[in-house]
């Protein structure tokens, strides 16, 4: 019985064997036949074929005569022929890979067949005392597993650590895109929430800018050390010129007039509501160190920088007055003496109005209380011994012709000496560097920026082939270097703006000949368009996204789409306007406008989208140096002298309203806050707004 | 023929399959992204595309009645009939079936993303079918053991047919391997919880084999499975599987189960080498008892080890937040987007013009991905609570002697495929008996 066992076992393992082998031949023939296919199968087979080539050049002959159809019909042949081939291809892949596979199946069924009929059961030794089996292996077992446990948390640190280097710098990037662009979204399409009961709502043509929330960042992007401050300086002589600047004539003593206390504007008292982490795409949520001390709220109220947020000169209230008179006190609220001459615009935030003075001999920043006009402190900036040389510069442009700038925490000033200052609020000084003397032949008149928790520093000076014009970004808590950018451009005197536009936040420069934007988050440059030569003082002025510049009275405004890359000189610039181009004095845009005020008083209105000129309106030997301002529906021209036009543009032309007088000269542009316009003239320092 | 050249032939045969393999990868078809382009006249009628017909829902039926049938059959054939070569032969009709006709979809391992997504997305609803496939099997382990693994599933069919000679993996490497299978588990649950990717369908090593297409490198990693899975016995199965996790869980506590011996073990040791699985437990003897204290130091330690363990997968696993999201496409959008904002992709892809194209802010689309980040914080802390808690587990029961007298199979790792039945002598006895009462008969009825 076991040998006819054994003898039958013997033939199914043969015949379990032979099947195997016929199988496995079958299998090889079929793998052999696919595999030449596959060979002869390139990856884009019909770009090789030969009838690929045949049709392409039947196609290129097929656009000269489009009505060829003879041609027509030897390309459909053609075409046929190469689909008919390649699904012949598909269907002999398919075919062969499904008789592979069952070929294989086959082989390896009778193999294991064979295997197991020739299978032979284990013979053990005896063992001669029972063995502790487990012992043998489960201290190895505990080993293995803890070491397992080890490589799991190897790879998730090796996973996570590399991601912290870019923590920090991905999530700085990326808050500031996404809290800037969020709280941009207030100001440009729910004006209305910025007020409360009672109140105006905000200006609709609001600016679409960002750059005064402070983002949650640990640390600057990339990590940037610092670098130490510029303590030399060069004594070159600064060249004068005949040439107008903005004429910023010194301030004279004033009585300043007692007004009553009056209700405090909302402070910055409210606790910060602590940010979204940000995007963080590739890496952990880094941990806040510092709170944005700014609420959407606040930020719409506030007035920054020069011409306020993005630089636009537009007011996010239009309640107003536009009626004043300085001398009879008309409308005005307060009004305080300044200490220091200067030209420098105030800017209003948390209630502070900030103002910069400075003569030969120091330099000094002035807080105010909003409300009263109280001069709440004031101070002397630190300065190197190289940075007391006397500047020689034009007395249009003094040394204090830069405005600050504040992110609501802290308020920067810079001196046409290159000494640069930032406070707190109650006066503290953060940090003081000096950048040195710059090489600027009517001194340095270039004010400030802000964008979140950066301080833009423009710095442009000398010629473009001593590479000494810079664009630097400070952390304007600490002083140190974010990102710098030196630019191949001379000496001007324009503001950067900082903008929302496609989809990015930019900084936008003008000089000559470049116009420039770079990202605001790290300073990489984004588009760039050439501009005639000349020398460079209104700053540009953007509205969605295009940005206007009017680079030189010589030379004609540009309008150009921001959402460019590299030299976008042909390709971005949707408009020029020829005429009546500003020397001095920054254009204004909306949406549908760009008006643009020359220092002689000549008032030109653009449609923003087509470039048409609309009309222009002389206002008769009205020289201004300040930069028009928006407020509602009416311009706001201040003229040299103290008188301000009110004017009411619209498509056909321009209505003068009225002619308000502020009493004394002014040459510096206004700030508006609820209900109120803070003007620096030539000694005070005036709040006007209707009394009660 | 003779042993040598029978020898010979064997190892040729043996290594066939793995030039077949070679070939078989080179010769399937690789997909191909770009589409047969279309003739560039106006006039050329472009045909219609059309789509399949959804299945018919008699299909669904027979699949549901054919997984019934076969885990019962699978049942029937480990527990009462214990017949190696039933199992066998319905492994392999279920390859057929499942594997190769419904080209391995929907199995159960993939049925619990399924079941996931369902449970934490209220936008998703698993069918009837698929709860039915995926909770099926589980009852049955509850019943006997893993008797879906045996014979019904396709993928263990597939790797049980190409165990051809099996080799011993030690069981110190076995044990710590197996905890993968429960890290896979957890990262699948994760990622299907968040509606990110359903990994084990992804990385699913088979599926290409059982559709005869699919990309180069997944075809290469079904080779490399088939290649392994020649000389040691099981590795998806065994080293990864997810749903086997789950089964090994439950067929521990399962109310029957396959024996080794039909009745009573012998204490033979034929059956030591007879698992190529390593799921037979040998038979333990009481330490000694200069061992016992160290051996409680040592559990207790364990013990205190194990929330430190629990704590530091916790903590790593919410560290690991980001990466994990990564997987999410939000945030993949959203990390393409901020790359072509800045610069960094100098083109854009067609995922981001598409969204562009939406007109959605892109500080939205930060939020939300901001939003599923803060979901992986619970849920990577929630996974890294569940690895370190295995871990523990595992430690802590290898340093638990537990008494055994007889041979048995491990009820977490034994597969029910009735490879040991062959080695044992009470299994041929019964069979022997069986026969001689044939005969027996036989001869009273001559």
């Amino acid at each position: 019985m076991s040998d006819q066992l054994m003898t039958s076992d013997l033939i199914s393992c043969r015949l379990a064997m032979r099947t195997a082998a016929v199988a496995a031949v079958f299998s090889l023939v079929i793998a052999a036949l696919l595999f030449y296919e596959f060979l002869h199968r390139s990856p884009y087979w019909i770009k090789d074929h030969a009838q690929t080539v045949a049709i392409d050049v039947l196609k290129a002959a097929l656009k000269q005569q489009p009505d060829n159809e003879p041609l027509q019909e030897e390309i459909r042949k053609l075409d046929q022929q190469a689909r008919d081939e390649y699904f012949r291809q598909q269907a002999f892949t398919l075919s062969g890979a499904g008789l592979l596979c069952g070929g294989i199946i086959v082989s390896l069924v009778a193999v294991k067949w064979a295997v197991t009929l020739r299978r032979k059961h284990p013979q053990p030794l005896p063992a001669s005392t029972p063995q502790d089996w487990e012992a043998s292996w489960t201290p190895a077992a505990r080993w293995t597993v803890g070491g397992l446990f080890v490589v799991l948390a190897a790879t998730a640190t090796g996973l996570i650590l590399p991601l912290y280097g870019r923590v920090a710098e991905t999530s700085d990037a990326t808050a500031r895109q996404v809290t800037a662009a969020s709280e941009d979204k207030p100001a440009t399409k729910e004006p209305d929430k910025t007020a409360t009961a009672g109140k105006p709502t905000p200006s609709a043509s609001a600016p679409a800018a960002s750059g005064l929330v402070k983002a949650t960042a640990t640390a600057p992007a990339g990590g940037m050390p610092a670098p130490p401050p510029e303590k030399v300086v060069t004594k070159e002589k600064v060249a004068t010129s005949e040439r107008p600047t903005r004429e910023r004539p010194p301030r004279e003593e004033s009585i300043r007039e007692e007004r009553p206390p009056r209700e405090k504007i909302a402070t910055n008292a409210k606790p910060a509501k602590p940010e979204k982490t940000p995007v963080a795409v590739d890496a952990a949520r880094p941990t806040a160190t510092k709170v944005a001390a700014f609420s959407q709220e606040e930020l719409a109220r506030a007035w920054p920088c020069f011409r306020g947020r993005g630089g636009s000169g537009i007011s996010p209230y239009a309640n107003v007055p536009d009626d004043w008179d300085g001398a009879s006190g008309k409308n005005i609220l307060w009004k305080s003496p300044v200490p220091l001459i200067g030209n420098s615009s105030p800017v209003v935030v948390a209630g502070h109005i900030f103002l910069t003075g400075a003569d030969e001999n120091k330099r000094q920043v002035f807080c105010y209380d909003a409300a009263s006009g109280k001069l709440l402190w004031q101070r002397d900036v630190p300065s190197t011994p190289e940075s007391r040389v006397p500047v020689k510069l034009t007395d249009d442009t003094g040394y204090a012709a830069c405005t600050m700038a504040s992110d609501g925490r802290f308020a920067a000033a810079i001196f046409a000496n290159g000494d640069l200052a930032a406070y707190d609020l109650d006066g503290k000084l953060a940090w003081s560097q000096s950048l040195g003397i710059p090489d600027n032949p009517y001194g340095h008149a270039a004010s400030l920026s802000v964008y979140k928790d950066l301080l833009l520093v423009p710095f442009d000076q000398a010629l473009p082939k001593a590479a000494r014009s810079k664009l630097r970004a400070l952390d304007i808590a600490t002083g140190k270097t974010v990102w710098e950018r030196v630019r191949e451009v001379p000496s001007s005197w324009t503001t950067p703006i900082v903008i929302h536009a496609a989809n990015r936040d930019q900084v936008v420069t003008a000089a000559s000949p470049w116009i420039i934007a770079y990202d605001a988050a790290d300073g990489k440059e984004l588009w760039r368009v050439k501009s005639k030569q000349g020398d460079v003082a209104p700053s540009p002025v953007s509205a969605g996204d295009c940005v206007f510049v009017p680079v030189d009275a010589n030379a004609p405004l540009l309008a150009i789409r921001a959402d460019g890359s590299g030299d976008v000189t042909a390709t971005k610039v949707l408009w020029r306007g020829e005429d009546n181009t500003p020397d001095i004095c920054s254009p204004l845009a909306t949406e549908e406008f760009v008006f643009l005020l020359t220092s002689e008083g000549m008032v030109t209105c653009y449609d923003a989208h087509k470039g048409d000129k609309l009309w222009e309106e002389d206002l008769n030997e009205f020289k201004c140096k300040a930069s028009p301002s928006l407020v509602g529906k009416l311009l706001y021209v201040f003229g040299e002298a103290g008188k301000c036009w009110i004017l009411e543009p619209s498509r056909t032309g321009l209505k003068r309203v009225r002619q308000a007088d502020l009493g004394e000269p002014c040459v510096t542009c206004p700030a508006f806050q609820d209900g109120r316009m803070i003007v620096r003239g030539k000694k005070n320092l005036f709040c006007i707004g209707k009394r009660p | 023929m003779g042993n040598e050249k029978m020898r010979k032939l064997r190892t040729i045969l043996l290594t066939a399959p793995l030039l077949l393999l070679v070939a078989m990868f080179l010769s399937a078809r690789t997909v191909r992204a770009d589409l047969f382009p279309t003739p560039e006249f106006s006039n050329h009628p472009i045909p219609q595309t059309q789509t399949p017909a959804p299945r018919m829902p008699l299909q669904d039926y027979l699949d549901l009645g054919y997984l019934v049938a076969a885990m019962a059959a699978a049942s029937f054939l480990a527990v009462k009939v214990r017949s190696r070569m039933g199992l066998f032969l319905l492994s392999i009709v279920s390859l057929a079936w499942l594997g190769f006709w419904r080209k391995g979809c929907v199995c159960p391992i993939g049925a619990i993303q399924n079941v996931t997504q369902a449970l934490c997305d209220k936008d998703y609803a698993a069918g009837w079918l698929v709860i039915a496939i995926f909770a099926l099997p589980l009852v049955f382990t509850l019943l006997f053991g893993r008797t879906f693994c045996a014979s019904v599933c396709p993928l263990g069919a597939v790797q049980e047919i190409v165990a051809l000679r099996p080799v011993q993996v030690p069981t110190w490497i076995d044990h710590a391997l197996g905890l993968l299978a429960y890290v896979y588990l957890g990262a699948a649950v994760l990622f299907a919880a968040t509606g990110s990717a359903w990994i084990i369908c992804r990385y699913d090593p088979f599926v290409g084999l059982f559709r005869l297409t699919s990309s180069a490198w997944m075809l290469a990693l079904s080779g490399g499975f088939l290649v392994v899975g020649l000389f040691i016995g099981r590795p998806y199965c065994r080293w990864l599987c997810p749903y086997g996790a789950i089964l090994a869980l439950l067929s521990r506590v399962s109310w029957r189960h396959m024996t080794i011996p039909p009745e009573q073990c012998v204490q033979c040791r034929l059956c030591e080498e007879a698992c190529p699985y390593g799921a037979i437990q040998r038979p333990t003897v009481a330490p000694p008892p200069t061992a016992r204290t160290g051996a409680r130091w040592r559990l207790l330690g364990m013990l205190a080890l194990a929330p430190l363990l629990i704590a530091a997968a916790t903590y790593l696993g919410y560290e690991m937040r980001s990466s994990l999201a990564g997987l999410h496409p939000t945030m993949q959008l959203a990390q393409q987007i901020r790359m072509e904002e800045s610069g960094q992709a100098k083109t854009r892809t067609d995922a981001t013009e598409a969204f562009r194209a939406t007109g959605e802010p892109v500080e939205s689309l930060y939020e939300r991905a901001d939003a599923i980040v803060g979901k992986f914080a619970w849920g990577g802390s929630i996974l890294g609570t569940w690895i370190g808690l295995v871990f523990a587990a595992k430690l802590v029961q290898l340093s638990i002697r537990r008494r055994r007298v007889d041979y048995q199979p491990d009820h977490g790792a034994c597969v029910s495929c009735g490879r040991c039945f062959w080695y044992c002598p009470e299994e041929h006895a019964q069979q022997a008996l069986i026969t001689l009462q044939k005969l027996e008969q036989q001869e009273n009825d001559v």
